[in-house]
């Protein structure tokens, strides 16, 4: 590597980590109204026991005598048959983090202790973008990539939690990437392998990063250049493409099931387990449209689910640009692979055919899910895995539309960082709407909250909205009374209370006929318990709400006085 | 080629943006305020009477629950299509405009007429004067208690006959209660009889002596949430004096049927009226049903 290529390397790391830490604080300042989502009570539980086996179990052990102990099928029983549907990566840093960072040093709160982690890949999601892009694309592509990634509302709220739908979309980026490089170096074929290991134990959703870069290098088999440039073609056998697949298909397997205690024993039922709790997953209902998706076979048109929800959570702005990246792109690798590429296609040249590689990331994640069968909850989490890439592609279509209409390099810069910016404030004002409930976010495409409302789509969900109303409810719940909390389950109740949001004398009634007071989420397929408070309690008007832009998100009732429980 | 595309591409982002702007700038000028709210739903409240609805307008707009929720209080989506029969008057509380959907007032107006319409900052009140129909003879569902519900299979006959406060409760399982539940079909929360079906059986609802009149109004659906393809379609039958008068099928559509069977050659006398609900399969089969004797 040249001088100038090495420090240009250095600077793109300088600047990606100066991005990645500036987004850190970020969410570290917007975290604390978000509330607890249901997975996160599940999560900080198994998290917890994660800590507690690596810290109190493993390590006493591997320097003591009986360092067998910790292999043992009842010490790993005890803190790894909790939540065994996800791998260990993740639930160890968020318990390691809780110890640390609340349980030590006090610095933060418990659940901001869990979820530190989850900010940190956020951060790194940033950092792996900008640098896959630079890299590939130029820096402006790069900064305009993140700062457009950035302000995507939806993937903004989830960016706080301790989850793992941000963290495998930053492993997915660190994977692509390795995957870019390896093709002229065999070193980075070799971290290939350990990436996605890493991201393997991540999350389920890396299992398909294979699919899509083996598609990638049967694809850019395809003519890469003008055929009048001539030249050999690149036989993939003779490629380091080898090394980067024999990683793969070694080191992630080898790293998957090292990291994970619960493979240690009964290494095959265990792992059958795994994929089949998520081969046979449970479906939630979610509203769309107006018709509610419960279990499959959907209505006619729904494969088309994760293309139209993105297509309404996405700001307009950048929507047009990824969707005229992904035109263009296909477009232009179609005419490329068939042999004859468009005249001053720049990206013709590039041997690496790093827009087909991207094209392929950004796709395949939603065409997984647009699968017949596919459960399809969760909003638009579980395709997270294409979002760096569609705002890379749009991120390259702002910057050559600069290019290509101005002309002038004085003015191009301050253009493209103008327009950059204008695309991101777009985002930024959806984000403010709903922060610090994002799920809650529909596009101006739908006509947001209210038109998403309007068409039937579903508002919020996950659990987290009772969040707004604690405070209500520490003023007005008399002691020893009751809420019946609906989607808010009662691992994250307890976890309010014991970081003192929530007073501790407040009871969790499982049913409403247990309750004094009721929290009601607007989520469609649960409306027969609010009709449940309606008709059992009597109790007709809410006395607290929480709305986003006009519409009701999450209610609160009072059993009405004298009525007695059922 | 390229280059046009490359300006369409710039106006169509130009477009966005801008649209986007005045998208998220303009909500806060077209929200209601507390005090629009408060003013609003006091005059509401202070001439509110007996026989009077409000309606929430869009439907999904209803922090003016929080004020009213303890009076006559609807949400619906269509409220023109709704049955707005035993009401005198409707209030109609629109936010965003949404008093001028297409068919809106032309439906209600030929329900009754508008008398009085008022602006309280951003929210539009209109008072409609209903046509008000006679109140119906005998309305099932406030009748359950009277009825006799029972399970068939082949021969055998098996009773629901534990009165639970307000439902009768089948042997075996509770989920097979007959309950009056408030219950979404069609899109709409309805005040129904739940009669689940049973697998591979029949559930009746008998009610002897029922003073017929001019109608027997019948509405039945499936619950939103239990509208899922693959399962069992579910046959309802209404029957007078042992005679079949009406026969549905639900298969699996978010509809709220309604049905009038013409009753007037039994009007004023007392006949025994029954209801039959039935499944291949009772999975999911939230079903409910309404019926009155109208004059």
């Amino acid at each position: 590597m040249s001088g100038a290529a090495w420090a240009g390397r250095r600077s793109d790391l300088a600047i990606g980590a100066a991005v990645a830490l500036a987004w850190f604080c970020v969410l570290l300042a917007t975290v604390d109204g978000v509330g607890l989502v249901r997975d996160e009570g599940y999560y900080f539980e198994a998290s917890a026991r994660a800590a507690h086996y690596w810290l109190d179990v493993f390590l006493p052990g591997l320097f003591s005598r009986g360092a067998s102990q910790a292999f043992t099928e009842n010490a790993i029983n005890l803190d790894w048959a909790y939540n065994a549907e996800h791998p260990a990566l993740l639930k160890t840093l968020f318990g390691l983090s809780e110890r640390l960072f609340h349980g030590r040093l006090g610095w933060v709160g418990e659940s901001s202790g869990f979820r530190l982690p989850g900010m940190a890949s956020a951060a790194l999601l940033m950092l792996f973008t900008y640098l896959f892009a630079a890299r590939t694309l130029g820096r402006a592509v790069g900064l305009s990539a993140v700062a457009l990634l950035a302000t995507l509302p939806r993937l903004f709220h989830d960016s706080h939690l301790a989850c793992f739908d941000v963290p495998i979309a930053a492993a997915s980026v660190a994977v692509v990437d390795a995957w870019s490089r390896s093709r002229t170096d065999r070193r980075w074929g070799l971290a290939l392998g350990v990436l996605l290991g890493l991201a393997v134990a991540t999350k389920l959703n890396a299992f398909f990063l294979p699919l899509g870069l083996l598609a990638h290098l049967v694809l850019r088999q395809a003519p890469a250049r003008p055929p009048t440039q001539g030249g050999p073609k690149e036989e993939w056998w003779a490629s380091p493409a080898l090394v980067a697949i024999a990683s793969m298909a070694v080191l992630a397997p080898l790293l998957f099931v090292a990291h994970w205690p619960w493979l240690w024993t009964d290494t095959a039922e265990h792992l059958r387990g795994y994929l089949r709790f998520h081969l046979q997953h449970e479906y939630y209902a979610v509203e769309y449209f107006g018709a509610l998706l419960s279990i499959p076979p959907y209505p006619s048109g729904t494969w088309a689910f994760p293309f139209v929800m993105t297509a309404v959570t996405v700001p307009l702005a950048s929507l047009a640009l990824m969707s005229a990246g992904l035109v263009r792109g296909a477009a232009a690798e179609l005419s490329l692979g068939l042999g004859s590429p468009w005249r001053g296609d720049a990206e013709a040249g590039d041997p690496g055919r790093t827009r087909l590689l991207l094209l392929i990331q950004a796709l395949l994640p939603l065409l997984v899910i647009a699968m017949p069968r596919v459960p399809v909850f969760g909003g638009v989490k579980h395709w997270y895995t294409a979002m760096p890439f569609l705002c890379i592609l749009a991120a390259a279509e702002l910057v050559r539309l600069a290019r290509v209409l101005l002309r002038r390099p004085a003015l191009e810069k301050g253009a493209l960082a103008g327009a950059a910016a204008a695309v991101a404030a777009s985002g930024a004002l959806g984000i403010a709407l709903v922060h610090p409930n994002g799920t809650a976010f529909y596009n101006e495409a739908i006509g947001g909250l209210r038109g998403a409302a309007e068409h039937g789509m579903m508002r919020g969900f996950w659990g987290h909205m009772s969040r707004a109303h604690l405070d209500f409810l520490n003023r007005h719940v008399g002691p020893g009374e009751k809420v019946f909390f609906q989607r808010t389950n009662l691992a994250s109740v307890r976890a309010y209370q014991r970081e003192g949001l929530l007073r501790e004398d407040i009871g969790y009634a499982a049913e409403i006929k247990d309750a004094d007071w009721a929290v009601i989420f607007k989520q469609r397929v649960y409306d027969d318990q609010e009709y449940q408070v309606w008709t059992e309690w009597g109790a007709t008007r809410p006395v607290a709400g929480l709305y986003l832009d006009e519409v009701p998100m999450c209610l609160v009732y009072r059993r009405r006085p004298g009525e007695a429980s059922r | 080629m390229q280059r046009a595309f490359d300006y369409a591409l710039a106006v169509l982002l130009a477009g966005a943006l801008a649209h986007s702007f005045v998208f998220y700038l303009s909500p806060p000028l077209t929200r209601p305020s507390a005090d629009d709210y408060a003013e609003a739903t006091a005059f509401v409240r202070g001439q509110f009477q007996p026989g009077d609805l409000i309606d929430l307008n869009p439907f999904w707009a209803t922090r003016a629950r929080e004020f009213l929720g303890d009076l006559p209080l609807q949400q619906y989506r269509r409220p023109e299509r709704e049955e707005l029969g035993p009401f005198r008057r409707l209030w109609l509380l629109s936010l965003f405009g949404a008093q001028s959907r297409p068919g809106l007032d032309e439906g209600l107006s030929r329900r009754g007429r508008l008398v009085d319409e008022r602006q309280f900052g951003k929210i539009d009140l209109r008072l409609y004067a209903l046509a008000p129909e006679p109140a119906p003879a005998f309305d099932f569902r406030a009748e359950l208690r009277r009825a006799q519900v029972y399970v068939t299979t082949g021969a055998l006959r098996l009773n629901c006959d534990f009165w639970d406060r307000d439902r009768w409760a089948c042997p075996g399982d509770l989920a097979q209660a007959v309950a009056p539940v408030l219950m979404e079909i069609g899109g709409e929360p309805r005040e129904v009889i739940w009669a689940h079906p049973i697998e591979n059986g029949v559930k009746v609802l008998r009610w002897d002596d029922v003073p017929l009149d001019r109608t027997l109004s019948v509405r039945a659906g499936l619950r939103t949430a239990a509208v899922l393809p693959g399962a069992a379609p579910v046959e309802f039958s209404v029957f007078i004096d042992d005679l079949e008068v009406a026969r549905w099928t639900f298969d699996n559509a978010a509809v709220w049927r309604r049905e009038e069977v013409d009753t007037r050659a039994q009007a004023g006398s007392r006949h025994q009226v029954r209801f039959e609900v039935a499944a291949g399969r009772d999975w999911v089969r939230h079903f409910g049903f309404a019926a009155q004797v109208r004059p």
